[in-house]
């Protein structure tokens, strides 16, 4: 052992209602306190809590330590027999393997091809919402570019997607075992059909699922199960981290009506802003196990425990950003870890960033004038916590900017 | 001077794309940048240069002599 201090306990938990809906204060006092601390929640034996820049950055790299064969909290969060989600659970080396054979199919080129489409739905989506004069930005405006970004990549027909975000949301929020348990069957079932009748077909649809079912793993192609888990982790990776993001960005102009303002002026900020709501309003955390004793930040960590690294809590620290408390658009050194870090950083970055981006700049040329029409009603448990709802209010038919002000 | 990566630090984030693409031109396949004359440039691009640095959450990138 290597390490000298106890860590003080603390309470924290991801599903725990009243810490959800203020989560960064929660982070902020953690890492004041302590930047890695025990929490006697969720596991028997509990979890390590993370929450400063630079040990964040240690654990994440350290991957002979911190194991990601658990990527969830609590470990079985999916339901037995559903824990394996590569490349997510996997570590280095079979890990890079995986990753290599992935990545090509996430370029920044390749991603780029998808621009019209991401715009197309994102115009869709206004259309249907821009006469009423107010909606909810999440499930009727963000939720609907992550999820029909998603199932035109993976070739998911149109109507499987209401069953689809149910899913996703019993795995991801319920924090119920049974429910998640049930859930990820169906989305197990549901995409081990979709590979067996891609097999099945001579010139099966030129889609995710496919590239992904002739991509060489070390010179061989994936067994099912491997390839249903690798397809599980995209599209659970995907949907809530972008839409949750996305969601905060739309509150956050509602209410910050310079900043909208000077986005509207600036179009050619957005990209640089996106990776500053990314950083402020970074929404996941991730879970390690440890291998072995360790130390981080000079606190023991028992073998076999597990630890959870808080991006929101890292991209936060006063330590690693000045000003880190504000959003400021045009942030130029922003070294910002919401993508996560290390050999496990987001495969879908590129996508990510499209989306965003095309998000807010669709979003400010039909809607430039709008705010919260009331609160909002709470933040998410679990692993990906963004705002359960973005209540806005505009001019019936959006307007045009400055025309209220 | 150039724009150099350290290869074995690199994670792939694509910042330097984004803020550098005069001579960061894409992302192979194992998810490095691709650099134009080999990462060579003039001093009218040093700003950018600088802004990839600045922004690599790997601190993978230095500016160094050519």
């Amino acid at each position: 052992m290597s390490g000298q201090t106890k860590a003080p306990d603390t309470n924290f938990s991801i599903f725990d209602q009243e810490m959800a809906d203020k989560r960064p204060a929660v982070f902020d006092e953690l890492r004041g306190r302590c930047p890695v601390a025990h929490s006697d929640q969720i596991e028997d034996d509990g979890f390590w809590v993370v929450t400063s820049y630079t040990e964040t950055k240690s654990a994440a790299h350290d991957t002979s330590t911190f194991s990601s064969r658990y990527a969830t909290l609590p470990r079985d969060m999916f339901g037995e027999g559903h824990d394996h989600r590569p490349p997510l659970t996997l570590d280095p080396p079979i890990h890079q393997q995986f990753r290599r054979a992935l990545q090509p199919n996430f370029g920044p080129k390749v991603m780029q091809e998808w621009i019209p489409q991401i715009h197309e739905i994102a115009r869709a989506a206004i259309a249907n919402l821009i006469d009423k004069g107010s909606c909810d930005a999440r499930s009727e405006y963000a939720q609907r570019i992550s999820t029909g970004m998603m199932l035109a990549l993976f070739g998911v027909p149109d109507e499987i997607a209401p069953e689809f975000e149910h899913w996703l949301g019993e795995i991801v929020e319920s924090g119920d075992m049974a429910r998640a348990e049930i859930a990820s069957g169906a989305l197990y079932g549901y995409l081990g059909e979709a590979v067996t009748q891609r097999r099945s077909e001579s010139d099966p649809p030129d889609d995710m699922i496919t590239k992904l079912m002739n991509s060489e793993f070390d010179g061989a192609t994936l067994p099912d199960d491997e390839l249903v888990g690798t397809l599980v982790m995209i599209m659970l990776a995907a949907l809530e981290t972008v839409a949750s993001t996305l969601s905060s960005i739309l509150v956050h102009l509602a209410t910050n009506h310079a900043d909208r303002d000077r986005l509207i002026a600036e179009p050619e900020l957005v990209p640089t802003a996106v990776e500053e709501f990314v950083r402020y309003y970074s929404a996941v955390v991730s879970a390690r196990e440890a291998n072995h004793d360790a130390a981080l930040g000079g606190v023991d960590i028992p073998a076999d425990s597990m630890v959870l690294l808080c991006w929101n809590a890292a991209n936060r620290d006063p330590d690693a950003f000045p000003d880190a408390d504000k959003v400021i658009l045009d942030r130029t050194k922003n070294q910002h870890v919401g993508f996560g870090i290390g050999p496990h950083r987001c495969l879908g970055i590129h996508l990510a960033r499209l989306e965003l981006k095309v998000g807010v700049e669709e979003w400010l040329a039909a809607i430039p004038e709008f705010e919260l029409e009331s609160e909002v009603p709470g933040y998410q448990q679990g692993l990906v916590c963004g705002p359960k709802g973005a209540p806005v209010k505009f001019p019936k038919g959006g307007g045009v900017a400055g025309a209220a002000s | 001077v150039k724009l150099v990566v350290d290869r074995s630090v690199c994670e792939g984030h694509a910042r330097c794309l984004m803020a550098f693409p005069e001579v960061v031109t894409d992302m192979d396949d194992l998810g490095q940048p691709v650099l134009e004359a080999d990462g060579e440039f003039g001093p009218e691009l040093t700003a950018h240069a600088q802004l990839a640095v600045d922004n690599c959450p790997e601190s993978a990138l230095s500016i160094e002599d050519a």
